[in-house]
């Protein structure tokens, strides 16, 4: 179905997803749920960056603690590098020139050096800093300071905060548009996500969710949010702000991306071991494929 | 980078367990078969509001309702309460999901407890309960104490479970 274009780019995606219990990465194809390779990763994987190339995926290892970096195409692990802290959230920038890891244990982000692993800089950021995410440009890094109840702007090129910005209680998961405009921040302990203008540097808008949400995910018109304690994923709409009714999928979802052509949302259900497959234009789920022990995919796992 | 240098870090890390610590969720899971059939189950650990099932449990205080985000108290016959509140409730299916948001983990050494508690069918008209946990260690943050890690948080939810199911199968004789 070559000349099927919209479903081409989906059909030949790959999900990798760290299992969290068992030390691994499974590869699997998001649209067939087959197991394509298993990549012993140590230190419980949880956090999870994909290369904007598709080539590399930097792996966090809270346990190590530890940074894998992972070759996708040869499905093996290149390095693992001892980290200080509690290495979870991760990003890459999208030169590919620096890997952000945040240290969930302290203040800071860390700054390393995609082919060593390592340690360039450290950026103070606020007390735990969870997710991490850059503006289409590279210029800005975004942090949910869990402990803060705040989202940090950090310029990457200066290594400083130029904004703290309060939002719910405990943001976890964040991710940016498109076009680099707004920020969306998962709050696990007031039920909500804190919608940021970037460039005003402001909280436009708290969206009440579902039960402990923790990973946003966006397609041009809706974003999602997984509600971990109920088992939901929460749509909302972009332009207007308001939630839609929430989608059941497995217990304890958390990692989630939707598919290239932003047909697909791919859901990793940590108690279930599975992926759910929703699809975007009807808001239904359409496959629950297995994905191995305690699936997190915290970050973006799809090439 | 040669495989081997991989290896040799890989074999530091699982070696140091000074290292050994981080932010990662636990979950735990017992079942026990139950000479009745699920409606009949059901009936005895229907009302949220009354852990009287469950032997490790010496009294329930609550409003009484089965209605989202109700708290409970549970007082422990080994000392110290537990309050948990109500997530999910589906008579309809025989289930419901709790979350423990605080607690003294000198009670159980756990933080952030969530479970499911359900109830299906089996062969020659009985049931099979199926109690699940979703739970971080007592201390989360970074070097916990050994009564505080990942290892304490699962044994003691593993035996919280455990306790709870296996008084509920002795209610009913030939279980």
């Amino acid at each position: 179905m070559l000349v099927a274009l919209g479903n081409r780019v989906a059909a030949g995606a790959e999900a990798f997803i760290t299992d969290q219990q068992s030390n691994q990465v499974a590869v699997i194809d998001p649209d067939t749920g087959k197991r394509l390779a298993t990549i012993d990763v140590p230190g419980h994987p949880a956090g999870i960056a994909m290369s904007k190339d598709g080539t590399r995926a930097y792996v966090t290892g809270p346990d190590g603690p530890s940074l894998s970096v992972i070759d996708t195409v040869g499905r093996r692990v290149l390095r693992t590098t001892p980290l200080p802290g509690g290495p979870l959230g991760i990003a890459v920038a999208p030169d590919g020139g620096t890997v952000y890891v945040a240290d969930w244990y302290g203040s800071d982000v860390l700054a390393l050096d995609p082919p060593t692993g390592a340690l360039r800089y450290r950026i103070r950021a606020g007390q735990s800093p969870s997710g991490l995410a850059l503006t289409p440009d590279g210029k800005l890094l975004v942090v949910a300071a869990r402990l803060d109840d705040s989202v940090v702007l950090i310029a990457a090129a200066r290594h400083t905060a130029v904004a703290t910005i309060k939002v719910g209680a405990h943001p976890f998961g964040v991710t940016i548009d498109a076009a680099g405009r707004r920020a969306y921040a998962a709050c696990v302990e007031s039920d909500d996500v804190a919608v940021i203008d970037l460039a005003e540097r402001r909280l436009v808008a708290r969206v009440k969710v579902g039960r402990r949400p923790y990973v946003v995910a966006l397609t041009p018109a809706l974003g999602f949010v997984t509600n971990e304690l109920a088992g939901t994923v929460t749509p909302f709409d972009l332009a207007t702000l308001t939630p839609l009714p929430p989608i059941r999928v497995g217990e304890n979802p958390e990692g989630m991306q939707p598919s290239r052509d932003f047909a697909r949302l791919y859901v990793a259900n940590w108690m279930d071991d599975t992926l759910s497959v929703l699809d975007v234009a009807t808001l239904r789920p359409l496959h629950t494929f297995p994905a191995g022990d305690s699936p997190r995919a915290f970050g973006s796992f799809l090439r | 980078m040669p495989p081997i240098r991989t290896a040799a870090v890989a074999a530091l890390l699982m070696a140091s367990p000074a290292l050994a610590h981080g932010p990662t969720r636990q979950k735990a899971e017992e079942t026990v078969t139950i000479a009745a059939p699920p409606d009949k189950v059901w009936a005895v650990i229907a009302n949220f509001h009354d852990m009287g099932w469950d032997p490790l449990v010496a009294a329930t205080t609550g409003d009484g309702a089965n209605t989202l985000q109700s708290f409970r108290t549970l007082k422990l016959k080994a000392g110290g309460e537990l309050s948990d509140d109500l997530e999910e409730y589906d008579a309809a299916h025989f289930t419901y999901a709790t979350f423990l948001p605080h607690n003294d983990p000198k009670v159980l050494p756990v933080t952030n407890l969530s479970t499911h508690l359900s109830v299906a069918p089996a062969d020659g008209g009985k049931s099979v309960v199926t109690w699940r946990a979703a739970f971080y260690r007592g201390d989360p943050k970074g070097d916990p104490a050994p009564d505080m890690n990942d290892a304490a948080a699962v044994k003691a939810v593993h035996a919280f479970l455990r306790g709870g199911l296996d008084g509920l199968a002795a209610k009913f004789p030939g279980s």
